[in-house]
């Protein structure tokens, strides 16, 4: 637990923090420094090569929202273009009432995080934090980084140059700067990429405490499902320049709309099947394996549509008999997980599917059978178009 | 097992101690000499005692400044443009900045002099313009010492500034922006301490090359106007004074070192060895 101090800075800093737009906004007086952010129908190309494409998002102030998607995406470009360090070819960006997107990046009081920090070398700690507080008072520009290094507990290296830090400590001086100005909206752009597992995790941590407490808007962009999942309310994915869905983590993982979020976010077996039977209020797959699977529900498809089955793991039970429905799987691999085994089984068709099953303590993977025999919890497993490229 | 490194280096180790370390330690005995064939400092106390000899090295030392001011103040434009040009244009910009290396110093130099001279094109346009009355040659003075070697000496100064931006964070320019730097601060604050180490390490070539530059210093400098290689070729070449000339060239060597060294402790300063 931190001590009171620490806390009591925080306040500080949030009661400080209030902008004359947002008091504009909001007459009453609940502390809310962020600002909301609307994206409407942006484009982006470079050099004609399309990076993002009709993107269309809101974030309501005071939370947290990641762009996830792989590399490549368009996420860094968008985070760019909200940044106002890119002027998109199409589409507005808004913050609160304000449409900004001819505003630049100077002048849009957002703050950004980079994901190499970009902390200036050649400026301590302090300078580095004081760089975007040019406008003020020699004392007030002190007092204010005197209250973000309480912010990011690094008094004790003020003086210090970045590369005299470690990473952790790199990037909460990032974040101090980006804070520093006041800013209505906090942008990251993979800010725990660099860190190692262990320390990342406590910075993700420290940094919701940290948001929550301030309750700026944030953006984070990142390529990591788990890292998004811990961290944002509201989870935008991308792929290919484009958003594939939006919704809260839960949502994602348990409802997606498509075979990109279903296998991206959380992990998926993936078999290709063919729609026997439709109209009914039941369906039936033929998988490519010659196995039939029945579905309690109309999964939506004309009869003889190639399709994929999206089976999460633990939507995999393990049978040691055959059963009906059940489909014959070879084992390939077992590992321990704490208290799960994970199985790699490979179908007679050579498609891979990864079940968990709980672990009996002290029985050893290779006492495991080499045989399985796999029912797929259809009411859970999402039937999607096939990809292009298997059919 | 630590092998040793030694047998890798050694050619290296001998051919430096052959060709450089032991003419250099023949030409410090040399300026020890005195003309009645003893050993003393006899040649250093002439040298310093010497109004002329004096007043040719501090001419010499200041020549190197104005030089290295001059390219720095050419230089840092085109490192601007260098910085916000795209890879082809940057790749374009390095090749330019090579092309008049292709060429030798004393073919760049006699060029100068058909630009310089009486009916070269400087002269002729301001008689066209009516600010000379009368062709004239702009040869021959120290201004003219000072731009013809700031022409060559500027790709030694941009070099080490190009070699030290490709490597730079974009990022700290876009960081810069979103915490609302204008150019102007962005340039003073970011991007000259960015380019700091390459500006340093080409302040120092440029420094060395232009104080020692024999033929440009002769050529266009001509007699009147003599910095310190040209008093060691004078004391070799005219009056066979070879001791006292390999004490000028100490002296020399001595004094460029001296500036070269406190650029260079300059540029291990920990804000400017961050990076770069």
């Amino acid at each position: 637990m931190p001590n009171l101090g620490s806390i009591m800075s925080w306040r500080e800093i949030a009661s400080t923090h209030v902008s004359p737009v947002s008091i504009a906004v909001q007459s009453n007086v609940s502390v809310r420094i962020g600002e909301s952010l609307a994206v409407r129908h942006v484009s982006h190309a470079y050099d004609a090569a399309p990076a993002v494409s009709e993107v269309d998002f809101a974030v309501a102030a005071g939370s947290i929202a990641a762009i996830l998607g792989p590399s490549g995406c368009g996420k860094s470009t968008m985070l760019r273009i909200i940044a106002g360090l890119i002027r998109p070819t199409a589409g507005t960006v808004n913050l609160g009432t304000r449409d900004v997107t001819a505003v630049s990046a100077r002048a849009r009081r957002i703050g950004m995080v980079f994901q190499n920090y970009a902390l200036f070398p050649h400026m301590t700690v302090r300078e580095n934090i004081g760089y975007g507080l040019s406008g003020l008072s020699r004392s007030a520009k002190r007092a204010r980084v005197e209250q973000l290094l309480a912010l990011v507990r690094l008094e004790a290296f003020a003086d210090r140059l970045p590369r005299q830090l470690s990473g952790g400590q790199q990037q909460r001086v990032a974040v101090a700067r980006a804070l520093a100005p006041r800013p209505v909206l906090l942008l990251l752009d993979e800010p725990f990429a660099a860190l190692d597992r262990a320390l990342r995790a406590d910075m993700q941590f420290e940094f919701v405490r940290l948001q929550r407490e301030l309750g700026i808007t944030t953006i984070l962009v990142t390529h990591d499902q788990e890292e998004a999942q811990a961290v944002a309310d509201t989870l935008i994915v991308m792929n290919a320049g484009r958003v594939e869905q939006i919704g809260s983590p839960a949502d994602l993982y348990d409802r997606p709309s498509s075979l990109f979020v279903n296998t991206f976010v959380g992990h998926a077996s993936v078999l290709g099947a063919t729609v026997l039977s439709d109209g009914g209020a039941a369906s039936r797959l033929l998988l490519d394996t010659g196995d039939t699977i029945a579905f309690a529900r109309d999964v939506g498809f004309l009869h003889g549509t190639r399709v994929a089955l999206a089976a999460r793991p633990e939507h995999v039970m393990l049978h040691a008999a055959p059963m009906p429905g059940a489909v014959r799987a070879r084992r390939i691999l077992s590992v321990p997980h704490g208290p799960l085994l994970v199985h790699d089984l490979v179908l007679a068709d050579g498609t891979p599917v990864k079940a968990v099953a709980p672990r009996t303590p002290d029985v050893a993977s290779a006492d495991l059978p080499a045989e399985f025999f796999v029912v797929f919890l259809t009411e859970r497993c999402r039937v999607f178009p096939a990809p292009s490229t298997t059919s | 097992m630590v092998r040793s490194g030694i047998p890798f280096v050694a050619p290296m180790v001998a051919l430096s101690v052959a060709g450089f370390l032991m003419p250099l330690a023949v030409l410090a005995a040399f300026s020890f000499r005195d003309p009645a064939g003893g050993f003393g400092v006899g040649n250093y106390a002439k040298l310093l005692a010497d109004p002329l000899a004096l007043e040719v090295l501090f001419d010499t030392l200041f020549l190197g400044a104005k030089v290295v001011t001059l390219t720095t103040l050419l230089g840092l434009p085109i490192a601007l443009l260098y910085w916000h040009a795209g890879p082809r244009q940057r790749s374009l910009i390095v090749f330019l900045t090579l092309l008049p290396m292709l060429t030798s110093n004393v073919v760049r130099t006699f060029a100068w002099i058909v630009i310089l001279g009486r009916q070269g094109p400087v002269s002729q346009m301001l008689l066209q313009l009516g600010i000379i009355p009368f062709p004239r040659s702009f040869l021959f003075n120290e201004t003219a010492v000072v731009v013809v070697l700031s022409q060559i000496e500027l790709p030694l100064l941009l070099l080490p500034i190009m070699a030290v931006m490709s490597r730079a964070d974009r990022n700290l320019v876009s960081a810069a922006q979103t915490l609302g730097a204008g150019p102007w601060r962005i340039a003073w604050s970011v991007l000259l301490p960015l380019a700091a180490p390459g500006i340093l390490a080409g302040w120092v070539l440029v420094f060395a090359s232009a104080t020692t530059s024999y033929v440009t210093q002769a050529v266009i400098g001509g007699a009147r106007h003599i910095y310190l290689p040209q008093y060691i070729y004078r004391e070799v070449g005219v009056l066979f004074q070879w001791p006292s000339a390999a004490a000028i060239a100490m002296v020399l060597l001595a004094s460029t070192g001296v500036v070269m060294a406190a650029l260079a402790a300059l540029a291990r300063h920990p804000r400017l060895a961050a990076h770069g």
